[in-house]
Parts: C-alpha cells; structure tokens; sequence
C-alpha cells in the first residue's frame, strides 16, 4: 500500500513541474507580457493550460464548456497587457479566474441545460471502456461538493501538491489537508455504498 | 473498531503520518479486518482510476492557442497603454476595425480604377499626354469633355466614374515621376515613355491648336451623350484617331495598374 501512495505522489511529482517553483518564473512572465512582449503570454499558456483546461473540464464535466472556459480566462489575461497591475502568484491568479467563471458556468446550468451542457458522462455513450467499477468511481467524483471535488482534481488530476493548493488559494494548509482528507473519505464512502447495491 | 476509527487509520496511513511500528500494526490489522481491508481496496480503487482518467483526458488544446495567438496579432503595441488594450478586449475595437476597413476601401477603389481604364481601353482626355494636363497650369484642362466635371452642362447627372478615375491618374503620375527618380531605372523606362516625352516638351511650349484638336476630337469608347461637346462632335467630321494614341493610353493603363498594386504590395515581378 504504502508503494501504491507513493507511487501515486512521484507520478504526479515527476508529470508536472512545481507551481511553487515556478511562481517566480511565472510572475516574471506576466510581467514581461504586460509589459509588451507577448511570446511571455504564449510561454505562460503552454505551461499552465494543460492543468487549466483539465480543472474546468473535472469541475464541469465537459471538454467543450471546458474549453470555452479556459479561452474566456486567457481572454482575461490578454487585458493584463499594458496594465501596472502586480500578480505575485500568476497561476493562482489564473485559477481563481477559473474558479470563478466554472461557478458561474455551473448556476447558469441549473436554471437552464440544454442538452449539449450536460456531463459527457450523463450522456449514454461516454462509456470509454471503462470497468463498472471505474464508472462508479468518476460518477461518484462528480457528486462530490464543489469544494471536494476542487481539491481532489487539483491535487490528483493537475498534480498539485497540497501545500501548493493552498498557497494558491490563500487557505492555511492544514485547512487544505482536512479538506482533500474529507473529499477523500466522503468519495470512498460514495463508492462503497453505490457498489454494494 | 468503529468507522470514525477506521477512517483516521486510512487517513494516517495515506499521509504517511504512521511510524513504521504503527504501520506494521496496521497491515496485520487488515487480515482481521474485513471492513478496513474493503475500505483500502476502494480507496486504492479510486487512486488508480483518477489517474488513469487523468492520463486519457486529451490535454492539448490548438484552438485556444491559435485564438490567442490571433488575438495577440491584433493588439496595438504595448505603448498604446491597456486602456487601448482593455477597450480592445471588450469588443469595442470599433476604431481599429473603422481604420482597417478604410484602407481597403481605399486599395479597392485604386483597384477599380485601374480596372476601369482596363475596360475602357482608351483615355478620356484622348491623346494629350497626361502629366501635362496634372502638373501645368498652362495647358487648358480637358476635363471639359468629362461629364460630372465643373463645366459639364448636366451637372445634375450623378458624377462619372472618369472623373474620379481623372483625379487618381493626376496623383498616380505624379507618384511615378517620384519613382523615376529612384533607383528602378529599368521599370520606369518600360513604363512611362510618355512622362519622358512631357518632361522634353514643357507645357508652356504646346501649341494651342494641337490642344484644341484633342479637346475637339471624338470619343469613340466613352460616349457622353449628355455633355455640349458630344452633341459637337458627333455633328463634326471623323477624325482619324493617331496611332500613337492607344499604345499610350494602355500604356497609361498599365502604369496606373502597376501603382495600384504597388501600394497593395503585390506587384508581380
């Protein structure tokens, strides 16, 4: 057990680079883009809008709206340019803009989803020949609440580590460990209980 | 064991929060535990899948690259301050789109007249060499014979083509003297003979008849059954249109082609 936990921290580890690493890196090139020279926006963009487009897609269940999504942020950020505004963390800036608008997306759904809107995997065919088991398992990750399933998506899906997540998000990190442990617990406890029915 | 219990173990154990005598505690607790053991089943269950979804979720994304990288080609420079930026990312890039779209109109419009003497295939003020008309004061301006001039009788009529077409080889001549003194020595040779022929004859030095048989001479392409001196014309004898006259003009044409693809920056070579 204890090589499957850290099996599963060196995958994460060695997939994506650091935030907290690359925090300054990352502030450097903000600045350099608001400053005029936008191949720094390009550089910003290969490296976080893999984990961007993957955190919407998680937190909507859908690769277009995710999509739509993670344009509208760098849409956002082009605006920056010229600005004197400061961002000393760049990336969790650019997640609280996905945040934000993923939010919104998701009270625009409630009072009204059309059809194209839903979950690909409230859709019959999403079956990506996945064990019933596995099925169980996405489907219960998407009943979580918002916030459980934040920080799980964050920390396993974008490959964040806790510390990181909460210094992106300005909560303590004890905070974020309850929280990641209480998402953990609350999904094992969702599986269990569907898979014995 | 109650639940409350089994969950801090699972939790201590995944956080690595266990010292190695507790962890040994806790493996062999699981062979008695049914429940405990189910409960790391799912959890290592629920591992292994979110990272397998992970890894089949497609990551690249072109499209929003290519808008960006489109949207960045459209920003002013970076002097122009983020207001300019911030009123351009809001939709409002009204100005820039109103600028755009008149220099094309522009480029279309030199296009057309080009075009225009294309299709007429002569020109409208006959065979009086054109930069004298444009740049002297001393040759009387033939436009008299162009309907929508000044001193057309039908001033009313909405105004031709030819006047405007008049008006662009005025300037475009004068473009191409400022060409011929540049280094394009051989292009300039080939194309406005014409320009050397008026630069050898001052404007002052034409004779006033000469002037009067171009005035007076027909216009066999543009017909202008309007204007007093059609009437006149079309009254008077045939004159025999001189053979020097169409090369000329098309030579003209060619010109005023050329400039206009100059100025789009696709002149074949």
């Amino acid at each position: 057990m204890s090589q499957y936990t850290a099996a599963l921290e060196t995958k994460l580890v060695e997939d994506i680079p650091s935030s907290m690493e690359s925090a300054g890196a990352d502030a450097l090139l903000l600045e350099r883009f608001q400053r005029g020279e936008d191949g720094a926006l390009v550089e910003l963009f290969d490296r976080h809008n893999r984990r961007l487009l993957i955190y919407c897609q998680k937190l909507l269940g859908s690769r277009e709206q995710a999509k739509d999504i993670t344009q509208e942020l760098w849409m956002r950020v082009l605006r920056l340019r010229g600005s004197s505004q400061s961002v000393a963390n760049p990336v969790g800036f650019f997640l609280k803009i996905a945040r934000n608008l993923c939010l919104n997306h998701i009270e625009a759904r409630r009072t009204h989803t059309p059809l194209d809107a839903l979950s690909e995997r409230a859709h019959p065919v999403a079956d990506g020949g996945r064990s019933e088991m596995e099925e169980l398992i996405l489907a219960s990750l998407e009943r979580l609440s918002f916030e459980h399933r934040e920080v799980l998506v964050l920390h396993i899906y974008c490959g964040y580590r806790l510390e990181e997540i909460a210094a992106m998000t300005g909560k303590s990190p004890e905070a974020i460990w309850k929280r990641a442990s209480r998402a953990r617990k609350e999904l094992r406890t969702l599986v269990m209980r569907d898979s014995d029915h | 064991m109650n639940q409350q219990q089994r969950d801090d173990l699972i939790e201590r154990y995944i956080g690595r929060r266990m010292s190695p005598v507790e962890e040994r505690e806790f493996l062999r607790l699981l062979d008695r535990d049914d429940t405990l053991r189910r409960m790391i089943e799912t959890e290592r269950a629920v591992g292994t899948t979110l990272l397998r979804d992970r890894d089949a979720i497609p990551t690249s994304d072109l499209d929003t690259r290519e808008q960006l990288l489109a949207m960045l080609g459209t920003l002013p420079p970076a002097g122009a301050g983020g207001g300019a930026l911030a009123a351009a990312s809001k939709g409002s890039g009204f100005f820039a789109g109103t600028i755009f779209k008149g220099g094309v109109a522009l480029l279309l419009t030199g296009a057309v007249v080009g075009v225009g003497y294309l299709l007429t295939g002569d020109s409208p003020d006959g065979a009086q060499p054109r930069p004298h008309a444009a740049s002297t004061t001393a040759v009387p301006q033939p436009s008299v014979d162009v309907p929508g001039s000044a001193s057309s009788p039908t001033p009313s009529l909405p105004p031709s083509p030819i006047s405007i077409e008049r008006h662009d080889v005025k300037k475009m001549e004068g473009i191409v003297t400022e060409r011929s003194k540049g280094d394009d020595a051989a292009l300039h040779s080939e194309r406005t003979p014409h320009l050397e022929r008026s630069k050898e004859r001052p404007a002052t030095e034409i004779p006033a008849s000469s002037m009067r048989t171009d005035l007076e001479k027909p216009s066999s392409t543009i017909p202008d059954v309007n204007s007093a001196s059609a009437v006149e014309t079309a009254q008077s004898t045939k004159v025999e249109e001189p053979a020097l006259q169409t090369p000329r003009t098309r030579d003209t044409m060619r010109v005023n082609v050329s400039i206009n693809l100059d100025r789009i920056g696709k002149r074949p070579r």
